[in-house]
């Protein structure tokens, strides 16, 4: 089998930065990039704030308390999510093979583009000068036979890094390295190895799978691959991604909300918007899935399964609705999300009586006045007073496709 | 502090083979000369395309927004430059 060359690219402190490259009064000073919430916390701090411990996930006063010089910024999603897409188009012009990891990370198979290149380093500062020209941003760039190690790669070496793991290195690269910094290593899983005596790369990869398979289950096999710097996962194409295993969409209150019938209004707002993609993505879907958050970050999913496949906001609804009200509430709730998932693309049964029919046409009416003039353009009247919020970027974001979602400023 | 407005106004500005780089803006009667375009960015509001540049005049920043389709300009935000 012929060696891949794999390349990770990371952004620098992707939100930070591009906030510092609108604002050049920012630039060189500590910034923490928050959401629009009352109950916000940091997305992404600069380097700078970082120098002070300032970390993604910490609340505005842990910040403050941190570094009294910090300077909170709003973020603006279509912003972050554009300069993706954007880098997205610069990297399919050097190989076909892109995945986009998340909104700030992506994985290049350049193995069939070396020919083109002098080496998978050039086709590396190529893509790094064009990121600092164009965008006035940097990026660390890990380069290795596979993701795992193209990624440990770039984490190495931050910010503006580029670091290349040759196939005969990779042995003495793993050989003293702590397995925590293995992507999919967490603290947890790295204190159950260390337990074994498990505390370097190398000693991983030198432990039996049997071992590590009778103390860890499935994933033992794995861990002991891992250990060796060995993976074969592909570089999934932008486009070639398998479909979506659910669709959904959450929101996180300015305050915690008790009240039924607010959290009902609540429940057809993101019924809808969950339908909205659902039916754009030409899928229908059999298990609603309800997700609460109460105000001391207790979280539960319950779900309900419906006899057919469905895609109507209604019908969705009407599923979260039965199983909110099947819940005997302990607390005031913080975060509300609905799902649709056992996702088909079957036809399903077309409607046979009129109610339904109708009710078939009104939301196709909808969906393209919503298609064509932006989300909520024509809702519901009991949605007229709806929760605006902005959303977060979520992880499975991708440029293109049923994980493409929008993120309207204001 | 942001403030958004969504104001129509008129701008003058450069179509080069690289993109639009606006110029200059009428904001109240007052041309505001650009010093810098920060950034810029896209943004879909339902079919409708909208381009974003942030742009200096060296003492604030605004948020300039060009619908191409229906060739229009609103200043979208004003933001204090300095923190």
């Amino acid at each position: 089998m012929t060696p891949r060359t794999v390349m990770h690219l990371d952004m620098d402190a992707y939100f930070a930065s591009v906030e510092q490259q609108c604002n050049p009064a920012l630039r060189g000073k500590p910034i923490a990039v928050i959401g629009s919430g009352a109950r916000t916390v940091v997305t992404t701090a600069s380097y700078e704030a970082r120098k002070s411990g300032v970390k993604t996930g910490m609340t505005v006063f842990e910040v403050q308390r941190l570094c009294p010089e910090i300077i909170f910024v709003e973020g603006n999603n279509a912003k972050y999510t554009d300069t993706c897409a954007e880098l997205a188009g610069l990297y399919r012009r050097l190989t076909p093979l892109v995945e986009v990891f998340s909104v700030d990370e992506a994985f290049l198979d350049v193995t069939g583009s070396l020919a083109l290149f002098d080496s998978a380093r050039a086709i590396a500062q190529r893509i790094k000068a064009k990121i600092r020209r164009d965008f006035g941003l940097t990026c660390s760039v890990g380069i290795a036979p596979n993701k795992l190690l193209a990624k440990l790669a770039s984490d190495l070496h931050k910010p503006d890094g580029l670091l290349e793991i040759a196939p005969g290195e990779v042995a003495a690269f793993l050989e003293r390295l702590p397995v925590s910094k293995l992507c999919g290593i967490g603290e947890k899983l790295a204190g159950k190895l260390s337990a074994l005596g498990i505390h370097t790369c190398g000693e991983l990869g030198r432990t039996a799978p049997g071992l590590l398979r009778h103390r860890f289950g499935i994933i033992g096999e794995v861990l002991h691959r891992m250990g060796r710097g060995e993976d074969e996962s592909p570089v999934v194409a932008l486009g070639s991604e398998p479909d979506a295993k659910s669709i959904g969409h959450s929101m996180t209150f300015s305050r915690d909300i008790s009240q039924q019938d607010i959290l009902e209004a609540y429940l057809l707002q993101l019924a809808e918007m969950v339908g909205r993609r659902v039916r754009n993505s030409g899928f229908l879907g059999r298990t609603v899935s309800l997700t609460i958050r109460y105000a001391d970050f207790t979280t539960f999913t319950r779900q309900h399964s419906l006899r057919d496949p469905v895609q109507g906001s209604l019908e969705i609804y009407r599923a979260a609705k039965q199983i909110l009200r099947s819940i005997r509430l302990q607390q005031a709730i913080r975060l509300l999300g609905v799902s649709l998932s056992k996702l088909s693309r079957h036809a399903g049964q077309m409607p046979l009586f009129p109610k339904e029919q109708r009710w078939q046409t009104i939301t196709r009416a909808m969906d393209r006045i919503n298609n064509k003039h932006g989300d909520f353009a024509i809702t519901w009247g009991s949605l007229l007073n709806r929760y605006h919020h902005r959303g977060v970027i979520s992880p499975a974001w991708r440029p293109e496709g049923v994980h493409k979602t929008a993120f309207p400023n204001k | 502090m942001v403030v958004y407005l969504n104001e129509p106004i008129q701008v003058g500005a450069v179509f080069k083979k690289s993109g639009v780089v606006p110029r200059w803006f009428l904001y109240h009667g007052k041309k505001i000369r650009i010093h810098e375009v920060t950034y810029s960015w896209k943004e879909n509001i339902g079919q409708a395309l909208y381009h974003h540049f942030s742009v200096s005049d060296g003492m604030n920043l605004y948020d300039l927004m060009f619908q191409p389709e229906r060739l229009y300009w609103r200043l979208a935000a004003i933001e204090d430059a300095a923190p």
